[in-house]
């Protein structure tokens, strides 16, 4: 009887302190997990940067951060417009791989005829790559794979066509991203 | 023109120094259930005071939570280090216990091999771990010391275990001499 008496008290304590601990443990873990999440995001160094190119008071070229925007970029309805030289990426740090996306066209898009961006190398003067943003009334594909090596400028050359249909007031919005894989 | 996207990259090391605390509260939390187990050798209350000491670990995850943006990686690896200690050297108190004022030494080689010896060796991994990946340098290249003990231990272990009148074998030929 005694035995038993004992083996009782024994398990609930034991019990009792293993519901306690399971419970401390969990809360612990939680909390560890939650301060993992939140504590190990950080900003990468950026070796890429916009800079303004020669053409950046015509194109209207403002940049913040990370963003580059062209503003004032216009083109006559029925002809080509170009501007060489509007804005310009930098590779401030070891050769970097990068992929040249076409996120979004938006505005007045049946007038536009096509846009296209050409990108040139500043260091060596080589032509290297041709990007169509728009063409025959839908969006270009994406541009993957595209390495500057360290200390390059590369300038994007902007060509715009607007059709004959095209009025003033149209608009085009055009917002391309450059990702650098991870 | 939109460019650099948010890629995240991870700058901080793969464990927080606040792993230390989480490793000590459970081990405190080791330790009150088997304090419990073997009631007959502690005090009553010695379960419930590791419990608090565990509890004491989830209060020092709330400071490191709260005060992340305040205190740096070194303060915070420091006094979650000294967390981690205080419960290894609960263990080995508690060995050193089993082995010299209660003479039970089937116990304490017991706990030595199955809490003492894993939590110490589980503890300098880690430690080496976090200084390895934080670049960090710590003294009497802490992780080749362990190892070496470990290595000694393990040994010795396997011979008494194997072989366990080889004490006393020792002890004869010494009193011989």
């Amino acid at each position: 009887m005694e035995l038993k008496k004992i083996l009782s008290n024994r398990s609930t304590k034991f019990l009792t302190l293993l519901l306690t601990s399971m419970l401390i443990a969990t809360a612990s873990a939680a909390l560890y997990d939650y301060m993992f999440q939140t504590g190990t995001i950080g900003v990468q160094a950026m070796t890429l940067e916009w800079q303004k190119g020669a053409d950046n008071a015509t194109a209207g070229t403002q940049i913040a951060g990370v963003t580059a925007s062209l503003t004032t970029l216009k083109g006559p309805p029925n002809g080509t417009r170009v501007y060489t030289d509007p804005v310009r990426l930098k590779n401030k740090g070891s050769p970097v791989t990068f992929d040249l996306l076409i996120d979004t066209v938006s505005g007045n898009t049946v007038n536009m005829s096509s846009i296209i961006v050409r990108l040139y190398s500043l260091n060596t003067t080589a032509y290297i790559e041709n990007v169509t943003v728009w063409s025959n009334g839908a969006k270009g594909s994406d541009h993957t794979g595209l390495n500057i090596p360290l200390n390059h400028i590369w300038r994007f050359e902007w060509e715009i066509k607007w059709k004959s249909t095209a009025v003033i007031s149209d608009q085009v919005t055009v917002n391309l991203k450059v990702r650098v894989p991870a | 023109m939109q460019a650099l996207d948010w890629t995240g990259k991870k700058v901080a090391p793969t464990i927080l120094p606040e792993f230390f605390v989480l490793l000590g509260t459970d081990l405190f939390l080791l330790l009150s259930l088997l304090t419990c187990l073997l009631e007959d050798k502690f005090p009553k209350a010695l379960p419930y005071v590791f419990q608090v000491a565990a509890v004491i670990g989830f209060g020092h995850l709330m400071i490191s939570k709260e005060f992340l943006g305040v205190f740096g990686e070194y303060m915070r690896f420091w006094y979650c280090f000294f967390y981690l200690l205080v419960a290894l050297i609960n263990i080995v108190a508690i060995n050193v216990r089993f082995a010299t004022s209660q003479k039970a030494w089937i116990l304490a080689k017991a706990w030595a091999g199955t809490v003492t010896f894993p939590t110490i060796m589980i503890s300098v991994f880690f430690v080496s771990n976090y200084g390895y990946v934080s670049s960090a340098e710590f003294p009497l290249l802490l992780l080749q010391v362990g190892l070496v003990i470990a290595a000694v231990m393990i040994g010795v272990s396997a011979v008494i275990f194997l072989s366990p009148d080889i004490l006393p074998k020792l002890r004869r030929s010494k009193e011989v001499k």
